[in-house]
């Protein structure tokens, strides 16, 4: 069985959760003996069995590669769709399943974007929440959907209790739009919380960036750049007070699930992806009202000493790798 | 200066005319002294000067890209839309902008049109497709550049032979192509055809159709698969009595273009590509789905070849590269 990992967001654009992600997959995967390739586009003697792509794919590429005998499997992350309401996802329902529905060419269809959900063999989302939407929105069959967690590096998950010396909040993550930073640190400064942000943005020349290094006084908000060793990074996170993240929709955030696993209680966005993964276990911002999230601050900043981190089990990329090899194994049965 | 090659169709699942493109290019950039990469997705510590996108280009990577400092040259093939009737053009641009003008250029995004405003240059085969990308996709003039294919030497310096009968065919047998047409034509007229080339995947059904066709004619149709020797294609261009490609759709046909660099007189589909490219030298055949009209015009090809003058020789691949080193020198001068 040999597995072709394919991506169509290079990683020298944009760094991130995906970038890790793949990484860690790949390397585990092989740590449990299962060959993995990534697919180098321009090498046409490349072989692989199974076509894993993650992220989006055009419909072409899905067809073609099954046209050549391959399985196509492809992980997919509905970041933004898992968070919407379900008016939101109702709506979105009533404009796509008929136009997957309708009698179209096949030329058409494959125009379609969603038409790939359905062209591929396998279907793989890290949530529960992101099964829905695959199931309820674009009705893709749920015997072709497997939910497989994100895993953990193990630095992380030996991590051991924080002494959360410091007095600051930590954020950890691109500096972007997505993540809200500019928003989040102008409430820092608001409501004279201490935080620490620790991250990069995609374009140290976009408006956003400078904006948001106005921001940074030293003081009320300091600012690490990108951290290269996983220890470094799990000395920032234990020494700080407590973590917040106040994207606008993440869905499975490994930076996240590193803070958990660092012993950090959490401040996070009140969304289905955090409610399935931390429940009760965490505080959440609330819906709406910068006044609101100024008071919500303050009280998670008091209250930080005395919280709890969550208690949960942090999967291992070994593990993550062993479900997936079971997910293939099942792809590749069958076609026989 | 170092460019970045990156395609997002894999050569190993899509043989054809854009591998053969890609890689000649390549080749010819480094002979005059331009360092060329494909883009490995998954190599973060990558860098180059400027990213050169076969295909249309997500915007949001445009956007990514550009913010890393790169210039972005996008290059697509305007196969299907290059060859739609004038009628159905117009109707598509007031689409488009109808669309645009309710949604804006973000909530185009699945078409990727935006790509064409972000790119600093746009390149296009031919003249009839530099056109298409203002007139359709409202690509600024300024930044759009005519470069076409090259032919390899091996073509360009073949020896003359004697023609013998066979008309030939160089091409993946694909709906698209119309091998299948042809070859009924073929028979039909009674004009021998070789048809040289192999399908996307041997379970096509339109394959199918053609390969036991080709078994009924032997005496008529000729099919042994590709020819991989390049010196042996060459040899095949020149003994055939005439070339024949009556495709649906073309961009710009490579097949074509070699066969004029071995001075074989061409028989093209009625397509704005190929009056643009070879005016009024080569013959022309209409596309139609009525077999004895395509025969008929198969057989006044036949009859008038060996007296035809041939095409004008095309340039050679170490000319496209010049040209394009020009453009890339030109677009790391501009400030975007």
């Amino acid at each position: 069985m040999k597995i072709l990992l394919n991506c169509n967001v290079p990683f020298l654009l944009a760094h991130g959760g995906a970038q890790i992600q793949i990484e860690q997959t790949k390397a585990a995967l092989e740590k449990i003996g299962v060959e993995v390739e990534y697919l180098r586009w321009w090498d046409d003697s490349q072989k692989g069995d199974i076509l894993h792509h993650i992220g989006w794919s055009e419909p072409w590429l899905v067809k073609l590669a099954r046209s050549k005998g391959l399985k196509v499997a492809m992980t997919i992350l509905l970041t933004a769709q898992c968070n919407y309401s379900s008016w939101q996802l109702f709506k979105r329902k009533l404009l796509i399943r008929p136009a997957l529905a309708a009698p179209l060419p096949d030329s058409l269809k494959t125009k379609l974007e969603w038409w790939v959900y359905h062209l591929s063999d396998q279907m793989i989302v890290g949530l529960e929440a992101e099964k829905m939407v695959l199931e309820k929105v674009y009705g893709v069959d749920e015997r072709r959907i497997a939910v497989i967690p994100l895993g953990l590096a193990e630095a992380y998950r030996h991590a051991g209790p924080a002494p959360r010396t410091g007095d600051h909040l930590i954020c950890s993550g691109t500096i972007g739009p997505a993540k809200n930073s500019l928003p989040l640190a102008k409430l820092a400064h608001a409501t004279s919380t201490p935080f620490l942000f620790v991250g990069k943005p995609f374009d140290y020349e976009s408006a956003y960036w400078r904006e948001f290094s106005k921001l940074v006084d030293g003081k009320t908000v300091k600012h690490h750049q990108h951290v290269s060793t996983q220890n470094e990074m799990i000395a920032l996170l234990q020494k700080a007070r407590g973590y917040t993240l106040m994207s606008v929709s993440e869905n499975w955030s490994l930076a996240a699930h590193e803070a958990a696993a660092c012993g950090l209680p959490m401040l996070l966005p009140d969304q289905r992806w955090s409610r399935e993964r931390f429940g009760n276990m965490v505080s959440y911002w609330p819906k709406k009202g910068p006044e609101a999230c100024a008071r919500v601050l303050k009280e998670f900043y008091a209250k930080c000493p005395g919280l709890p981190p969550p208690k949960m089990h942090f999967p291992s990329w070994e593990e993550v790798a062993a479900t997936l090899s079971t997910v293939y194994t099942r792809l590749l049965n069958k076609s026989s | 200066m170092r460019v970045l090659f990156y395609c997002q169709c894999p050569f190993s699942l899509a043989h054809g005319g854009l591998q053969i493109q890609i890689e000649q290019t390549r080749n010819a950039l480094e002979k005059v002294g331009v360092e060329v990469d494909y883009l490995r997705w998954y190599d973060g510590a990558q860098k180059g000067d400027i990213l050169h996108f076969f295909g249309r280009l997500a915007p949001e990577l445009a956007t990514l890209a550009q913010g890393k400092g790169m210039k972005v040259v996008m290059a697509e093939l305007l196969t299907e839309q290059g060859s739609r009737r004038p009628g159905i053009l117009r109707l598509q641009r007031y689409l488009f902008r109808i669309w645009r003008s309710i949604l804006g250029y973000r909530g185009t995004d699945i078409f990727r049109w935006e790509s064409y405003r972000l790119a600093d240059a746009c390149v296009a085969l031919t003249a009839h497709e530099a056109w298409l990308m203002t007139y359709q996709f409202d690509a600024p003039p300024e930044k759009v550049h005519v470069v076409p294919n090259g032919v390899e030497d091996v073509f360009l310096q073949s020896k003359s032979v004697t023609r013998g009968n066979w008309l030939v065919c160089t091409t993946t047998v694909t709906e698209r192509k119309r091998i299948l047409e042809l070859a009924e034509a073929a028979v039909h007229a009674k004009t021998p055809l070789w048809v040289i080339g192999r399908a996307y995947a041997d379970s096509d059904p339109y394959a199918a159709r053609f390969v036991e066709l080709a078994k009924r004619h032997p005496d008529l149709i000729r099919f042994d698969g590709p020819i991989r020797d390049r010196i042996l294609l060459a040899e095949a261009y020149r003994q055939a009595r005439g070339f024949v490609l009556l495709s649906a759709m073309e961009s710009l046909s490579l097949s074509a273009l070699e066969a004029a660099a071995c001075q074989c007189p061409l028989l093209l589909s009625d397509l704005p590509w190929a009056k643009t490219v070879f005016r009024d030298s080569v013959s022309y055949c209409p596309v139609t789905p009525d077999i004895s009209r395509t025969a008929s015009a198969l057989r006044k090809f036949y009859d008038a070849a060996p007296n035809l003058p041939p095409p004008a020789k095309p340039l050679t691949w170490i000319d496209i590269a010049n040209q394009l080193k020009t453009l890339y020198e030109g677009v790391l001068k501009t400030s975007r």
